[in-house]
């Protein structure tokens, strides 16, 4: 075969990619200013919706003072037409497909969620890997314009923020918009949506995560506090990491109860419908396994009776947030556990007979919870070090 | 007289197979039956291998190349009128490969981008490829699915991160069988393509051994569309997946590793661009060459050019936007290539089987030049 039209080919091809790699769509780094966080919400009298960005701005050689971001916002029919009219106050062109971090706002999502869906999915400025909070009690923008030492940007910090305390506390998982679309699109589950809040601290704001936004259908319906949060942790298929309190007896003060800090290696929960006599029950395992991370009393004595009372302790203690999950699930009528999916997977012809009106039918629905939670390890010591 | 090696046959078969259902197969079943895509493939291996099959026994059983096969078994009426039609559906095929891939690229990697320009890049190294002959047309094609498939695929396993639920291929069972049946449909219209081993086989070395390289290529075709099927629903759900235009393209766009590997779409479209290079090339070839068997031409080259022009102004006159392509995609382009590419080669086979003479085992007039 001659060599030279088949490197010919090649080489044409090669230059037809070349013309095919942005030039259309080039946006030069100095007339452009990066997105790094982005917010929705909707007006008060909810005619228009109102699209906030939180932009990084160079940094200052000589200037540690100058401002490290800039927040506009700007209302509009549409989030797109939004972001065209705040565009317009901006000199360069905003990026917004690196921002990583979005931010709905209360109103909207109390109101209807479909307003700001199809902008997360449609347009392809949006990265689906990016993260999403719910502003709570506040508007996407306040949440922004918040000072979140040490880092620069808000957007940054909640990204920081909601992974570093997933591995470390295990309270709130981060949603993405890709796990967020599926759980609006998919029928037998509903999303939930960490929350940010913004409170006073020695006379600053700052932001902390604090509760999970429960949705059903279109719109917010409530929240879940601390424990709840928890008890949704643990209901999650596979989990890792997390720490929970546990009450034990004092035998230093008699009748008294102290607080023990376990961790979470890992937990598994397991889902079954179960079907007995026509009446559906949802039978809930969850097997975990943990370490102790803290003891009050320093002079306790590990022997395998004590930890034997820990796991008791640790299987109340996980029982009590899974139930108080499923209780404030089962008022909002929002199956945020996934348990119709388990049934459609499960239980396929049950499920057509359920779907119609599943809010109402998964706030009925009995359950059974099964624990087990077993401790491997104490960290570096064993027993205590105070001597009793 | 050009030749091919086996592998390049290979590579050829495969490709022409394959590209269409990277970019469109995913949401195609997953808007028709859900979860049970990977259902559906494995119901379309016994057709798929039929067919496989009815192309070899023509093979072997022709003296001619696809079309001219047609008028040595059926006369040179039919003949003739069939090879007419399918230089028409041949084109089809490269109209289709055209569209689908500028409305993949202008929906989802630069949409402001003009599409004559697209067209044009895209056309420019198939005409090139065309122009230079067969043999060098198939050496690039090698070397394209020896870089371009792992990297298709890697990028596509990548995509399983940590959100990845495999029991979103559940429920089995709660399908309708009709919904079924048109998935095969949709899946063996695909591996129809597989008809230019027709045109092809006889410019290899050994075209009695072609059977191997020919089961290899439906046995790698079947992997593949698994694959790209079954990735999309466990990590989007079937809901999301149907709803999505290209979503083995939001799969690459989604892709975060360790925080450290994203934005990696761009390797997923320098791996699809060669790919559609290399359907248009072949099937562009395979039209051009059934041109100068029907009408008696002394060089398929001549066409190239006239057939490059009424590409490029086919491809954007033959669907107003991308929902009309869907359903010409999941309502007509079925049809039409199983009926031209599936149901008559098996009445061409039925009608070898039934003209060979008594006594003669089956492949003793395939003496491949």
């Amino acid at each position: 075969m001659n060599i030279k039209p088949f490197i010919s080919i090649i080489a044409i091809l090669l230059i037809s990619f070349l013309y095919c790699n942005g030039c259309y769509n080039r946006v030069d780094l100095g007339d452009s200013i990066a997105a790094v966080a982005h917010g929705l919400d909707i007006s008060p009298d909810g005619t228009r919706v109102v699209s906030s960005g939180q932009f990084a701005l160079p940094p200052q050689a000589d200037d540690d003072d100058a401002p490290k971001f800039l927040v506009r916002s700007a209302s509009g029919p549409t989030f797109s037409s939004a972001e065209q009219i705040m565009a317009t106050s901006l000199p360069r062109d905003p990026v917004w497909s690196m921002a990583e971090t979005f931010i709905i706002g209360e109103n909207i999502a109390r109101r209807d969620i479909s307003l700001f869906l199809d902008h997360l999915a449609r347009t392809n400025a949006v990265r689906e890997v990016s993260l999403l909070f719910l502003a709570y009690n506040s508007t996407p923008e306040e949440v922004l314009k918040t000072e979140t030492a040490p880092e620069d940007t808000a957007g940054r910090a909640l990204v920081k923020m909601i992974q570093a305390q997933e591995a470390q506390i295990g309270l709130y998982s981060p949603v993405t918009i890709k796990e967020f679309l599926y759980k609006v699109s998919t029928a037998g589950v509903e999303p939930v949506l960490p929350q940010v809040k913004i409170e006073s601290f020695e006379g600053k704001d700052r932001l902390s995560i604090s509760g999970l936004a429960v949705f059903r259908g279109k719109q917010m319906v409530g929240s879940l506090n601390e424990q709840e949060s928890r008890g949704y942790h643990f209901m999650q298929s596979n989990t890792r990491g997390g720490l929970f309190v546990i009450n034990l007896p004092d035998p230093a003060r008699p009748g008294e109860q102290s607080l023990q800090t376990l961790e979470t290696i890992n937990s598994t929960a397991v889902v079954k419908p179960v079907l007995n006599q026509g009446q559906l029950k949802m039978r809930i395992t969850i097997t975990a396994e943990g370490n102790i991370y803290e003891v009050a009393y320093p002079h306790i004595l590990f022997d395998l009776s004590q930890l034997g009372l820990f796991e008791q302790q640790a299987n109340a203690a996980i029982q009590s947030d899974v139930e108080a999950c499923l209780r404030k699930a089962q008022a909002c009528q929002s199956d945020i556990l996934g348990w119709g999916q388990a049934i459609q997977r499960q239980q396929p012809a049950l499920w057509e007979n359920l779907e119609a009106d599943w809010p109402a039918q998964f706030a009925s629905i009995p359950y059974e919870i099964e624990i087990d939670f077993k401790l491997r390890r104490t960290y570096l010591q064993g027993r205590g070090s105070v001597e009793e | 007289m050009a030749k091919l090696t086996n592998i390049q046959l290979f590579c050829i078969l495969f490709v022409t197979m394959a590209v269409t259902p990277y970019q469109v197969l995913a949401k195609l079943l997953a808007a028709n039956v859900a979860q049970h895509g990977w259902v559906v493939i494995i119901g379309s291996i016994a057709p798929g291998l039929l067919l496989v099959w009815i192309y070899y026994y023509i093979l072997v059983n022709s003296r001619r190349t696809f079309p001219g096969m047609l008028e040595e078994h059926l006369g040179t009426l039919i003949g003739k009128t069939l090879g007419f039609v399918y230089i028409w559906v041949f084109f089809l095929v490269v109209v289709m490969s055209l569209v689908i891939f500028a409305n993949f690229f202008l929906s989802n990697v630069l949409p402001g981008m003009p599409i004559s320009i697209l067209l044009i890049f895209i056309i420019l190294p198939a005409f090139y490829a065309l122009r230079n002959g067969l043999e060098t047309t198939a050496r690039v094609i090698e070397i394209i699915i020896m870089t371009g498939y792992p990297l298709a695929m890697v990028l596509l396993f990548l995509g399983l991160g940590p959100e990845t639920d495999w029991s979103r291929l559940m429920p089995i069972g709660s399908f309708a069988m009709a919904d079924i049946a048109k998935g095969i449909l949709l899946v063996s219209s695909y591996c129809s393509f597989m008809i230019v081993v027709l045109t092809l086989g006889p410019f290899c070395h050994q075209p009695r051994l072609l059977w191997r390289w020919m089961l290899s290529a439906y046995g790698l075709f079947v992997f593949s569309v698994l694959v790209m099927v079954v990735i999309p629903i466990v990590a989007y759900g079937p809901a999301l997946t149907a709803v999505q235009t290209f979503p083995i393209f939001n799969i690459a766009r989604a892709t975060n590793i360790a925080g450290f590997i994203h934005n990696i779409e761009i390797i997923l479209v320098s791996a699809v661009m060669p790919g559609v290079f290399a359907i248009l090339a072949v099937f562009w070839f395979v039209t051009c060459y059934s041109i100068q068997q029907v009408f008696g031409l002394q060089d398929y080259r001549v066409m190239i050019g006239p057939t490059a022009i009424m590409a490029g102004i086919l491809a954007v006159l033959l669907v107003p936007n991308i929902h009309f392509l869907y359903i010409m995609l999941d309502q007509i382009f079925p049809w039409i290539f199983i009926t031209i590419f599936g149901i008559f080669p098996v009445i061409l086979a039925l009608v070898i089987r039934v003209k060979r003479p008594k006594g003669t085992p089956s492949g003793t007039t395939a003496d491949k030049k």
